[in-house]
This record gives C-alpha cells, structure tokens and sequence, in this order.
C-alpha cells in the first residue's frame, strides 16, 4: 500500500499546480486519490462517506494550493487535510450513532483471509481508535502528531492505541483459529464475552 | 527474568503481526468518477466566491432596507407601544449581529447551509419590502424581525464555526 510520503512528485508538477494548472491538478489527483480514499474508505467504512471525503479533500487541496509554502510540503499537506475531512466526518452526531449500530462485517471486499480479519477487527473499534491505529501504523504519527490532529492530549493517543492493539490481537487470534487467521498460532486469550466487553470499552 | 516478561514479549509479538496485517491491506482504487466531481467543483469555485464577495454587501442593505421601513412604519405616534419597543430592540440586535459578523470577514465560500440560511434571510427581506408598500401591522413586522434576527445569528455562528475548522487545519 502507497503511503503519503511515499509518492514523488515532480517539484515542476507541484509549482504548476500551486500556478492552477489544470493538468498538474490532474496528475497530483491521479497520484494521490488512492491513498486518500483508502483511508477514507478504511476509516469511515462507508462508501457514500469515503467519496465524499475524497472529494472535499481534493477540492481543498486544488484551490489553495498557491498557499503552498514549499513544494516538498505536498503529500503531508494533502495528508493532513484528508486527515482532518475524516475526522470531521467521524466527529458528526450522525456518524457516531451509526457506528454503534454497524456491525463487524468487513465494508471492502479485500478477497479471502488475511486483509479480511484484520478489515473486520478494525470495525470492532471506535471511529476515533481505528483512526488513531491508522495514523500510527499507516502513517507513522507520532503520539504528539495525533494528539495534536485531534485536539487531546499524548495521552488519549497512547491509550486509544494500547486498547485498540489489545483488540485487534484478540480479534485476529480468535479468527485463526482456523489456522488461517492474521495471528494464527498464537494462544487464545479471554472468552468470547471478554473480547466483546473489550472492543465496546474502546 | 520477571514474571511479566512473557506476557509482555506475546504482546509485542501480538503488536507486530497486527502492524504487518494492517500495513498488508490492499490499497483501494478511487472510484473513476471521482474525478470529473472535484473538476466540476473547482470550475465552480470561482464564480462562488466571486458572488459570495457580494452576500456581506446584500445582507447590509437588506438590512438598511428593514431599518429604514421600521422607521418610516413607526413614525405614527398611534402605532408606538411595547411592539415598537420590541422592534427597535430587534434592530438593536439586528445591527450588532451584522457588525459582529463584518469584524469576522468571510473566509469561505458559503457552505449549503449558510446559502439557505442566506436565501431565507432575503426571503424576510422581500416581505418587509412588501410591507413597506403595503402597510400592515406592526406585530407582523416584529415577526419577521425576530426571525431576521435569529437567522442572522445562526449565520453567524455557523461561519465562526467553520473559520474555527480552518484555522484549526492552518494551525495543524
């Protein structure tokens, strides 16, 4: 999977597109939609959402990219604003009760195993842990980045990510039981009713 | 060796296959679509903010318009009472909430809400005018005031609240 960081960009594509030019619009679109609507996908596990998302990001990002400061700036720039249009999304009254209701069913078809379980313990977590988890392992924020991106404090960043580990590995070991599952082979901790009582604490 | 330690070791064990796991997921393909959406809304960016220059400029008028048909209703002195009283408070109000939001200039381009809250407030501004001509009491008028007012004021508070989101993004 492509992160932000990793793309590269021509410096003269980003000038042209800091001057509003509509073909570099295009090619940073093309270069960039991906990892946007993955994590919008993943995050907000909702199509409708995760589009919307995509969209309100890039509008942001073509029309003031003449603020730009500095050419290199671009993916963290772009990241933090999708960062940001997820997070409000995630934040809305709507959205929470939403996610109360939605069950544990994978939203993107990932094809069989693997990518599977790890997609459907991610849905066990609250919208703010799943994002949390995301930023730290996909992005590689710093505690002081997310708490930062979410207005709290180190803490809350350390603490989300300590439970929702907690979850994801107790949801993937129970999910290799089969032998097939993210964790396979590791022991089984806590009842069923535990793992339950552990991803609603989150 | 402690006694936690192998617990401890699971756990980072634990952690790391589900690091490996999330980092394995496929990237997902944007929907092709995507695309002619965010075009067609940049091309139309432009032509909002250029009207969206001329909302502040609309509204003060409008405003103007009210004051000035209060005014011209109120000068009987058979039609001054606690009405009157309220629809000078009102305009009192009116004026504040109108200074308050020119102190704050408008950052953004008007979010749907605050173009429907824009178009009622016209709405109420066509009905005064209409008064104006037609003459009708001023309970009526105290009416269309106080919802003036109150649309005004959820106006307000939606652009401090969206100025709040963006400096927040500046900021972070």
């Amino acid at each position: 999977m492509s992160r932000f960081g990793d793309i590269r960009l021509d410096a003269a594509i980003v000038r042209r597109l800091m001057r509003g030019e509509r073909k570099a619009q295009e090619i940073v679109y093309r270069a960039y939609a991906n990892p946007v609507y993955t994590m919008a996908r993943r995050m907000l596990r909702d199509q409708g959402l995760a589009e919307e998302a995509t969209q309100d990001t890039f509008v942001d990002v073509l029309t003031r990219a003449a603020k730009l400061e500095r050419v290199e700036a671009l993916g963290g720039w772009i990241r933090t604003i999708a960062v940001n249009q997820c997070l409000m999304r995630l934040r809305s009254p709507w959205h929470r009760r939403r996610d109360e209701l939605a069950g544990d069913e994978p939203t993107v078809d990932d094809g069989p195993g693997r990518a599977i379980d790890i997609d459907q313990a991610l849905g066990r977590l609250s919208g703010n842990a799943r994002m949390v988890v995301w930023l730290h392992c996909i992005e590689g924020y710093t505690h002081d980045e997310i708490a930062a991106a979410f207005g709290r404090s180190p803490s809350f960043s350390k603490s989300q990510l300590a439970r929702a580990y907690r979850v994801l590995t107790e949801h993937c070991h129970a999910a290799g039981d089969g032998g097939e599952g993210v964790l396979a082979g590791e022991p089984e901790r806590g009842t069923e009713d535990e793992r339950s009582r552990a991803a609603c604490a989150i | 060796m402690s006694d936690h330690e192998p617990r401890a070791q699971s756990d980072d064990h634990g952690v790391a296959e589900v690091n490996e796991a999330l980092n394995a997921l496929p990237e997902l393909a944007a929907p092709d679509r995507l695309w002619d959406g965010v075009r067609r809304r940049i091309d139309a960016a432009p032509a909002r903010r250029a009207r969206s220059r001329f909302v502040p400029f609309a509204l003060a008028a409008s405003l103007l318009v009210a004051a000035a048909l209060a005014v011209l209703l109120g000068i009987e002195p058979a039609d001054r009472g606690a009405a009157d009283v309220d629809i000078a408070a009102l305009l009192e109000r009116s004026r504040n909430v109108e200074a308050e939001r020119r102190a704050r200039p408008v950052v953004l381009s008007p979010s749907g809400v605050e173009r429907v809250l824009q178009v009622r407030i016209g709405g109420i501004d066509a009905l005064l005018n209409e008064q104006l001509l037609q003459g009708t009491d001023p309970s009526a008028r105290q009416a269309l005031l106080r919802e003036r007012v109150e649309l005004m004021e959820d106006l307000k508070h939606i652009e401090r609240y969206r100025r709040d989101e963006l400096f927040q993004q500046a900021v972070f």
